[in-house]
């Protein structure tokens, strides 16, 4: 019974269906703690969340039917908890490159992850790796920066080397 | 009609003359560049070349302007068709089909395409906005919260129908970008779904949506087949378009110039909803609508122009009323009063050079982006043959640049990464990724609409669906989303039937 219910709900695209049905779930509950009136009005902040919420929860309903009536699709099987953080390991790079960035400043934070991600991805040699994350980062930094005038952090760290 | 030509051939005197054409042809080329950038945006792009109007003269400044604006929609969908990074909410529609058939060795037919069809449909924007402007604009103005309200109902719904296999999925996909628009602040200064973080005040920015969902779980997916040693298909990419690709494609650009222009004329819809109906009204009208998403050139003809007339058609409330429907065109209205014109009703009389110059500039500008970026299109194509090594970091580097500038906040950058691992798993387990971009463009107009439409009707839904335009719209929802079901029931039925016989 409780692997018939796993297969059921946690495999494949049901895996997505659970998890939003939670998170619609939450997203109902913390509605309710938002004003349905406004004043004199009948609608107010939180009538469309809940009627949101209410919609995706009859969906999700409306899925798992379809799901029992055999019309769910069968996906390759996952790799398990390890494969499937590998495989996502450029996603975790990028969030590392998203902190670093104000902390080391834009273009260092550029240049160390475009070298590292280039060299993760396989390219052979350090140098190569390097001189493609000096081409990026320079580029991005003269086009955004100096001709678009945008401003990125100066880096938290070195603010705080230099004691300002 | 003789009126309109000769005011016409006066507006073709003003924007003929060579210093005008340059100025024409340096707004187009700033505007293309710009516009393949994610994060500046065409409102972003005309402010920034806002300064440039004290030094120039008055009818100078906005022919380059209007250049710019074409420029930036057609720059917008290359990076989109190339990179799977859209540049704008506009180009997002282009990453469906355009990536596919980039994909598939056909980025010179996908980017020539969207030339030609921003041409065709400048073209059919610009004689609407001579010939209609100031019946549109009088009509427009009908448009009131309900009928927002059922307009963006029917672009939500149109697009549900015929997103991916299941319709539950498309609904739910819907459910939760519409679910990103209402983080934040309400129009009436509630804060909802903040949890106390000061950078959701504001709400999600919406660029970091389109380029998580699609620039970053690309990136995962070819990093991930990389990993696993699966070579890259060393595609040859073919630069010409067909002329079969162009017979293919002509009611496309013209549905799609028509839709855009009619819905760029409305206040507030602007050119991203454009794109996403002429998508849908596509798929609708098309006989393989199962080949959708997977690199049918209708899929980027028809948004492609779309979105070009709908920058053209945003123009007729903004000179005719002095209304702007859009950010972009409120950035226009704001360079028309640094040179000291104030549009509406008298414009046309008061400063015919500078409208009919304008008129006349959109009409240029579209010539320029054809000239200009049909010979560039080998050139941008030769971006794929960079090896994929290279070019991921880059695109994780050019999508958290440009969301970043938008607003200065880590935070953006943070749910872009959030939203890219949505968006690989949805991609994994076919969940479209289409409505939630669609969900999260519209969900905050939708919102007001629907609030407003209930504080005009002391909360009576029956007195908003009794009102003839929202009914129609209404309707039109209701047999978007079932029509395609009722006729794939109905053919299965008839092909089960013939089977038994």
């Amino acid at each position: 019974m409780g692997q018939r219910l796993k297969q059921y709900l946690f495999q494949g695209d049901r895996m997505i269906a659970t998890i939003l049905a939670i998170i619609f779930v939450l997203y109902a509950l913390e509605a309710g703690t938002i004003s349905r009136t406004h004043f004199q009005d009948k609608v107010g902040p939180g009538t469309f969340p809940e009627l949101l919420a209410a919609f995706g929860l009859i969906m999700i309903g409306c899925f798992f039917f379809d799901v029992f009536r055999g019309k769910g699709e069968t996906y390759e099987k996952c790799e398990g908890f390890i494969g499937e953080i590998k495989g996502v390991a450029i996603l975790f790079m990028s969030f590392a490159y998203v902190f670093l960035l104000d902390l080391l400043s834009y273009p260092i934070a550029t240049f160390l992850f475009t070298t590292l991600a280039v060299k993760f991805l396989g390219e052979r040699t350090w140098w190569v790796s390097a001189l493609v994350g000096v081409v990026l980062t320079g580029g991005c930094y003269s086009f955004f920066v100096s001709f678009l005038g945008i401003n990125f952090s100066t880096g938290d760290f070195w603010l705080m080397i230099l004691g300002e | 009609m003789p009126g309109i030509l000769e005011n016409l051939m006066m507006g073709f005197d003003v924007a003929l003359t060579p210093m005008n054409l340059l100025y024409s042809f340096i707004g187009a080329l700033m505007g293309t560049i710009i516009g393949v950038l994610p994060g500046v945006g065409s409102a972003g792009a005309l402010a920034l070349m806002l300064p440039m109007i004290f030094k120039l003269d008055p009818v100078g400044s906005i022919i380059m302007l209007a250049a710019a604006y074409t420029g930036v929609m057609y720059g917008g969908s290359t990076a989109s068709i190339l990179l799977n990074v859209p540049g704008d909410t506009s180009a997002v529609v282009a990453c469906l089909d355009g990536h596919q058939m980039a994909k598939q060795g056909r980025a010179g037919p996908a980017l020539c395409i969207a030339a030609i069809g921003s041409y065709v449909a400048g073209t059919i924007a610009v004689v609407g906005l001579m010939v209609l402007a100031p019946f549109l604009a009088d009509f427009a103005l009908r448009f009131s919260s309900p009928e927002y309200f059922a307009l963006f109902v029917f672009g939500l719904t149109a697009v549900c129908a015929l997103a991916g296999k299941s319709l539950p999925k498309a609904l739910i996909a819907m459910t939760v970008g519409l679910m990103i628009s209402t983080v934040g602040t309400d129009l009436m200064g509630a804060r909802r779904f903040v949890f106390g973080v000061s950078d959701l005040q504001e709400g999600i920015t919406f660029l970091s949506v389109p380029l998580g969902l699609f620039a970053i779980s690309e990136v995962i997916i070819n990093a991930r087949a990389i990993r696993k040693g699966v070579k890259p298909e060393v595609i040859k990419h073919r630069i010409f378009i067909s002329l079969k690709e162009i017979t293919e494609s002509i009611s496309a650009i013209i549905r799609g110039g028509l839709i855009g222009f009619f819905v760029g004329v409305l206040p507030g819809a602007g050119a991203g909803i454009a794109a996403f109906i002429s998508y849908s009204v596509e798929v609708q009208v098309s006989k393989h609508p199962e080949k959708f998403g997977t690199g049918i050139i209708q899929g980027v003809a028809g948004p492609e122009s779309a979105n070009n007339a709908a920058s053209a058609g945003a123009m007729v409330p903004m000179l005719a009323l002095g209304i702007p429907g859009s950010a972009t065109t409120a950035v226009m209205l704001g360079a028309f009063l640094i040179i000291d014109v104030q549009p509406g009703p008298l414009l046309f009389m008061q400063r015919p050079d500078i409208v009919w110059g304008l008129i006349a500039a959109l009409y240029i500008g579209n010539i320029m982006l054809l000239i200009f970026n049909l010979p560039m299109i080998g050139v941008f194509v030769r971006i794929l043959y960079l090896p994929m090594r290279w070019l991921l970091p880059g695109i994780v580097v050019i999508a958290a640049t440009g969301v970043f500038s938008a607003n200065n906040a880590i935070m953006d950058l943070l749910f872009m990464c959030v939203l890219g691992a949505i968006g690989y798993y949805f991609r994994k387990y076919e969940y479209p990724l289409a409505p939630i971009i669609l969900g999260t463009v519209l969900g905050d107009n939708m919102e007001n609409a629907f609030r407003q439409s209930m504080m005009m009707t002391q909360g009576n839904f029956i007195e908003i669906i009794e009102r003839p335009i929202v009914a129609v719209l209404f309707t039109m929802s209701i047999l978007s989303l079932f029509l395609p079901q009722l006729i794939r029931l109905a053919t299965k039925r008839q092909i089960s039937a013939e089977e038994d016989v």
